[in-house]
């Protein structure tokens, strides 16, 4: 299931690279695209890990990383707090 | 026992009933998480137990299992992906937030409908940038001799001028090379989208979308494409990866406006 096509790849032309370096690639593409991309729960705020966007967002679902936790301020009303229901309000 | 009413969402889909995936997710109580579908109307999100309580670290072992359950996921269906990290506190939080935004859902679903994403990356594959850039534009590499070519040293705003010269042709460079790349995959993708490229070296840093039908003459493109080039061009493309750069979707409170 994990890295289709590798033995294809690495049989492949010269400027194609090895297999053990398309390993190390899809690393940091996996961590490039599930980090930073993808649907969020509103990212009213955003924070800069070592120049990928971490979302921490409260209200309906909680967002964990390093950075959140690191800032945490116990004293600011987080994600623990119930959701209250949304407006239901539609243009 | 413990239990936890927590779910840990790795993505959306269109389904009618539940699917059970196995046990391929995130770790919770100590074992691989069961991967499974909380369904509103035809919708289904796809989670596996986790508790909110619980630590979330954005390390390696986490982030695995998220990709691979998307993969998993996208062999039998058209999976809008989430951003690693979300844990709703129920399944009724998950159904809320479907039903609220269930438009936005169904319009991002429609988007990727059928279609994976393809990652490609080119570098330049020379030893210095610098040399290599001086060595494709004239007017740079005529101000490096004026500034360098006389015997009193020079300035600091020479060296500044040049350096900013230096940037400005590399990343001409850059847009002038991904335009041509971007035009020869045209007939073979259904989207693009470059990223900003990481690293002096890299040229560009493209995703596709392409149709799942269409992925084996895209890869034949990809060496169509690099054949063109000059050898210093190193191509390097990834996955099919789940649809990450392709959807646009916030499920916060305030976005179905």
């Amino acid at each position: 299931m994990a890295l289709p096509d590798l033995a294809h790849r690495a049989a492949s032309r010269p400027r194609v690279p090895s297999l053990a370096s398309q390993r190390r690639v899809s690393l940091c593409e996996t961590l490039d695209r599930v980090l930073n991309k993808g649907a969020v729960v509103a990212g009213d705020i955003v924070i800069s890990v070592a120049g990928v966007d971490l979302l921490y967002v409260g209200l309906n679902l909680v967002v964990t990383s390093v950075e959140t936790m690191r800032n945490w301020d116990p004293a600011r009303p987080q994600a623990s707090l119930p959701a209250p229901p949304p407006p239901e309000v539609h243009p | 026992m413990a239990t936890t009413k927590g779910r840990y969402l790795y993505g959306l889909i269109r389904t009618k009933k539940d699917v059970d995936y196995g046990a391929i997710g995130l770790e919770h109580d100590g074992s691989p998480g069961r991967v499974y579908t909380v369904l509103v109307d035809s919708l289904g999100a796809v989670v596996s137990d986790f508790s909110p309580r619980e630590r979330l670290l954005p390390l390696r072992k986490n982030l695995e299992p998220h990709n691979q359950v998307l993969k998993e996921v996208m062999r039998s269906v058209t999976v809008v992906p989430m951003t690693f990290g979300h844990v709703a506190r129920s399944d009724e939080e998950i159904r809320k937030t479907l039903r609220r935004h269930s438009v936005a859902i169904a319009a991002q679903l429609d988007r990727v409908d059928g279609a994976v994403e393809m990652g490609l990356k080119v570098k330049w594959d020379v030893d210095s940038i610098y040399d290599y850039i001086v060595g494709v534009d004239r007017e740079l590499a005529a101000l490096r001799d004026q500034i360098f070519g006389r015997s009193s040293a020079p300035s600091a705003n020479e060296k500044m001028e040049l350096g900013k010269l230096f940037e400005d042709r590399l990343n001409r460079e850059r847009d002038t090379q991904t335009e041509r790349v971007l035009e020869m995959f045209k007939g073979n993708v259904r989207e693009a989208k470059a990223n900003v490229p990481k690293g002096e070296k890299m040229v560009m840093d493209v995703a596709f979308l392409v149709d799942r039908g269409a992925q084996k003459a895209f890869e034949e493109r990809i060496y169509q494409v690099a054949g063109a080039f000059p050898a210093e061009y190193v191509f390097d493309y990834s996955g099919p990866w789940a649809p990450f750069h392709f959807v646009d979707l916030d499920l916060g409170m305030d976005a179905e406006n």
